[in-house]
């Protein structure tokens, strides 16, 4: 009434704008605390549509209000209420009578029916785009033709969930409004319900630098972000170097040491608080490395790792653990190539990634190449054991960015497989394998995005770890001196069961076989756990691919239906046949390939 | 510390439901050995002390550089974050340093219907519950106590009628 809102159980009426309520008692307090209330029937008028909104006021704080929206459309038959939720919560948050959408990551929905409902005939969701019509000041709605870009844009039209990637959003980035409706039709009625969405901005204006252009991996370079603003405010600023990240900070300036390379481009993420990014590309900078920084970094006491690695925060950490191990695979490569050329069978010292072409060589063998190899390896392997040994004192933080820093680091410090001790490899698959349930059990707070970044560095890590733990066995490599000298200072169950008569094997196989079964079966459970965090993010018909040089792993979801005679990469896989009754419920798929083929001989 | 320059006037302000870190950088002027122990306390302020030293939950490591506490594990108020930092071989050697911190109210997220969907059908002759009490979210807690809405007063308002 003049302007002031009339709350419903007030009984003046306001001629020029008198209440709809065509029965102004026709309601009654849900609960004896009034904290719901039922709307009787035949007090709204069908074919009609209703706004309701309710205001919490604190008690104790009554300047604290909160206030929420429902439109109700009232029609002749008797719809069940469908509610639809966003699958990520904390992507959604609540802003007046829409939800936040980040256009940067996609937006996954799942609808269900409140209460008892006969079977359900059919699901539809169709997609509006709105915009305000201003003389009103309401959204106007446009039908969105969704048919062009099924399977493509658009995930589960016809099922419980919905699914609509960010290439949408990206595509139509004038539209700020989005309207989200499924429509349940059931044996004798049809219910519709819709979440609308509001686009959350991502942060805007700023730019970021770094100096100096170029150094060493010992360098300290600062990385200055200025000007970003944001509406939400500014969570945090991530630093990335060809996908692994390097550093993560609340503040807009960071000191990082890089890795080796020449030209390197890096990328900063800006993120907002509702997890909205914006990617800022840093101009390119070279980083030299030569043996002396390196072992100034492991030894000397103002710069030595163990003194950092005690006093420094994870960012350091992380950063020093990426460049020592990337110096470390460069070392692994060039032994590997200066033995090659001496004419030392490549594939009895190393296992070579996915992306290598093998190259027959017929140069003749030279002994004190083998031993000059030796002696690099396992001099080179014995500091890589002592500084992943130090990684199992990093607290790991339940946040998608310790954990992506960490795991980024592990997939390093695992990719020169013949360089890892049992040592090495029980402290990484132990390590990656505490990362793996730590991002499991936030699986349902993170973007796709970043949990897809994450599973990528385990899932290599765990394709690393088979592959160091499984080589010697297979003879691929050479056994290391420290796992040697340790089997051979081992009295334990290898002397009991060297009793039994079938033990055929040496000592030091003995105690890599049963770490390798150790292992073997640490790291399905950390693919399953991979696999269960990623599938929250894959709608029936999307496919999730990780294509690295040591791993490729496609996860997908699809209809049985759709599923005969499909074709993963280049190998045929046949179902066995589908009855009709099944041809709609789904099934998820993974396809993963390591480098490591399991072809083992089981000694015990 | 990073972020640093907080009072206790003056503090950094987190919603409960929010998670942060207190980095620190520590530097050692030393050459012989550089074991340390480093020691976070955490204590209750009120305007003008901070006396009573309170238990954080266990999984917050408290003996790290950094400091990270998970969204809603400290209740409102003003906090003083000490990080202590001790030579391992000389226990006389330390040093430390301050941060505060205010833990604020979240928002509620009011919903009429469950999920918090925009708009629902209803039938004619159907009743309709609207049940701000059952389906809201208070960020500040896990769940939303029904019974909070002793403590949140609810009264709904009709806001408008439009046709479609």
């Amino acid at each position: 009434m003049n302007s002031l809102l009339l709350t419903i159980d007030d009984l003046r009426n306001d001629s020029s704008n008198p209440s709809c309520l065509s029965n102004r008692t026709g309601w009654k307090f849900g609960h004896s605390n009034q904290s719901s209330l039922i709307i009787l029937s035949r007090s709204l008028q069908s074919n009609q549509t209703y706004q309701f909104m309710v205001e919490m006021s604190n008690r104790q704080n009554a300047s604290q209000h909160a206030t929420g929206y429902v439109l109700v459309k009232v029609e002749d038959t008797r719809p069940i209420m469908i509610a639809i939720g966003c699958v990520i919560n904390t992507l959604c948050a609540p802003n007046s009578e829409y939800q936040f959408v980040n256009p940067t990551t996609q937006i996954a929905l799942f609808s269900i029916p409140i209460g008892n409902y006969s079977r359900i005939e059919n699901i539809i969701w169709n997609l509006y785009s709105g915009e305000i019509n201003s003389t009103a000041n309401y959204s106007q709605w446009i039908l969105f033709n969704q048919i062009q870009f099924e399977n493509i844009w658009f995930f589960g039209r016809n099922s419980s969930n919905f699914t609509a990637t960010k290439q949408l959003f990206l595509n139509y980035p004038s539209i700020q409004f989005w309207k989200f409706e499924v429509v349940y039709s059931f044996s004798s009625e049809t219910s519709v319900s819709s979440l609308n969405f509001i686009i959350n901005q991502s942060p805007q204006n700023g730019c970021c630098s770094i100096s100096p252009s170029n150094g060493t991996i010992a360098t300290l370079f600062t990385i200055s972000c200025s000007n970003w603003s944001d509406e939400d405010g500014i969570k945090d600023y991530s630093i990335y170097s060809q996908k692994s990240m390097i550093a993560f900070s609340s503040l807009p300036s960071i000191e990082v040491r890089l890795p080796f390379g020449d030209n390197q481009v890096l990328l900063v993420e800006i993120r907002d608080e509702l997890n909205c990014v914006t990617q800022y590309n840093l101009s390119s900078i070279s980083v030299q490395t030569d043996s002396q920084t390196m072992s100034n970094l492991l030894t000397s006491p103002n710069n030595s790792i163990v003194n950092l690695l005690s006093t420094g925060h994870q960012n350091t950490i992380g950063q020093l653990l990426t460049s020592v191990s990337q110096e470390f695979n460069r070392m692994s490569t060039e032994n590997i190539n200066r033995a090659t050329s001496n004419g030392i069978p490549i594939a009895s010292i190393s296992v070579s990634s996915l992306t290598n072409q093998c190259q027959s060589t017929n140069i003749s063998f030279n002994q004190s190449a083998l031993v000059e190899f030796n002696k690099d390896l396992n001099s080179q392997a014995n500091t890589l054991e002592y500084i992943i040994s130090l990684t199992q004192n990093l607290p790991i933080a339940t946040t998608s960015n310790s954990i992506i820093l960490q795991s980024s680091s592990l997939a390093q410090l695992t990719k020169s497989t013949n360089h890892l001790t049992r040592t090495s490899i029980s402290i990484a698959a132990d390590k990656c394998y505490q990362l793996t349930l730590a991002l499991h059990s936030m699986s349902m707070k993170m973007t796709q995005e970043d949990a897809q970044i994450a599973a990528k560095q385990l899932i290599q890590c765990a394709s690393n770890v088979l592959t160091a733990v499984n080589s010697p066995l297979q003879e691929r490599t050479i056994v290391l001196d420290s796992d040697a000298l340790q089997a051979s200072g081992s009295f334990d169950d290898y002397e009991i069961e060297l009793e039994s008569e079938w033990l055929k094997v040496d000592k030091n196989t003995y105690y890599q076989q049963k770490i390798a079964d150790q292992v073997a079966n640490q790291m399905n459970e950390l693919v399953s756990r991979l696999t269960s965090t990623l599938n929250i993010h894959i709608n029936v018909g999307q496919q999730l691919v990780i294509n690295t040089s040591e791993v490729f792993m496609s996860l997908e979801s699809q209809t049985m239906q759709s599923l005969s005679n499909k074709q993963f990469i280049d190998g045929l896989i046949r179902f066995p046949s589908i009855t009709t009754n099944q041809n709609n419920s789904k099934i998820f798929i993974r396809v993963c390939f390591h480098i490591y083929l399991f072809i083992r001989n089981h000694y015990f | 510390m990073i972020p640093g320059g907080s009072k206790l006037v003056n503090p950094f302000q987190y919603r409960r439901n929010q998670e942060f870190s207190i980095v620190s950088s520590i530097t050692l002027n030393c050459n012989d050995s550089l074991s340390i122990t480093k020691q976070w306390i955490v204590k209750n302020c009120s305007t003008t002390i901070c006396s009573i030293e309170i238990l954080l939950d266990p999984i917050i490591v408290t003996t790290s550089s950094e400091l990270y506490i998970p969204a809603k594990k400290l209740p409102f108020g003003v906090y003083e974050l000490q990080l202590t930092v001790i030579m391992s071989r000389y226990s006389w050697l330390k040093s430390s340093s301050l941060v505060y911190v205010q833990i604020a109210p979240s928002d509620i997220t009011v919903n009429l219907v469950p999920l918090g969907t925009s708009m629902i059908t209803s039938g004619y002759g159907q009743d309709l519950l609207l049940d701000p009490g059952t389906y809201s979210i208070d960020l500040n807690e896990d769940s939303f106590d029904s019974s909070v809405s002793l403590y949140y007063h609810s009264q709904v308002f009709l806001l408008k009628l439009f046709l479609i």
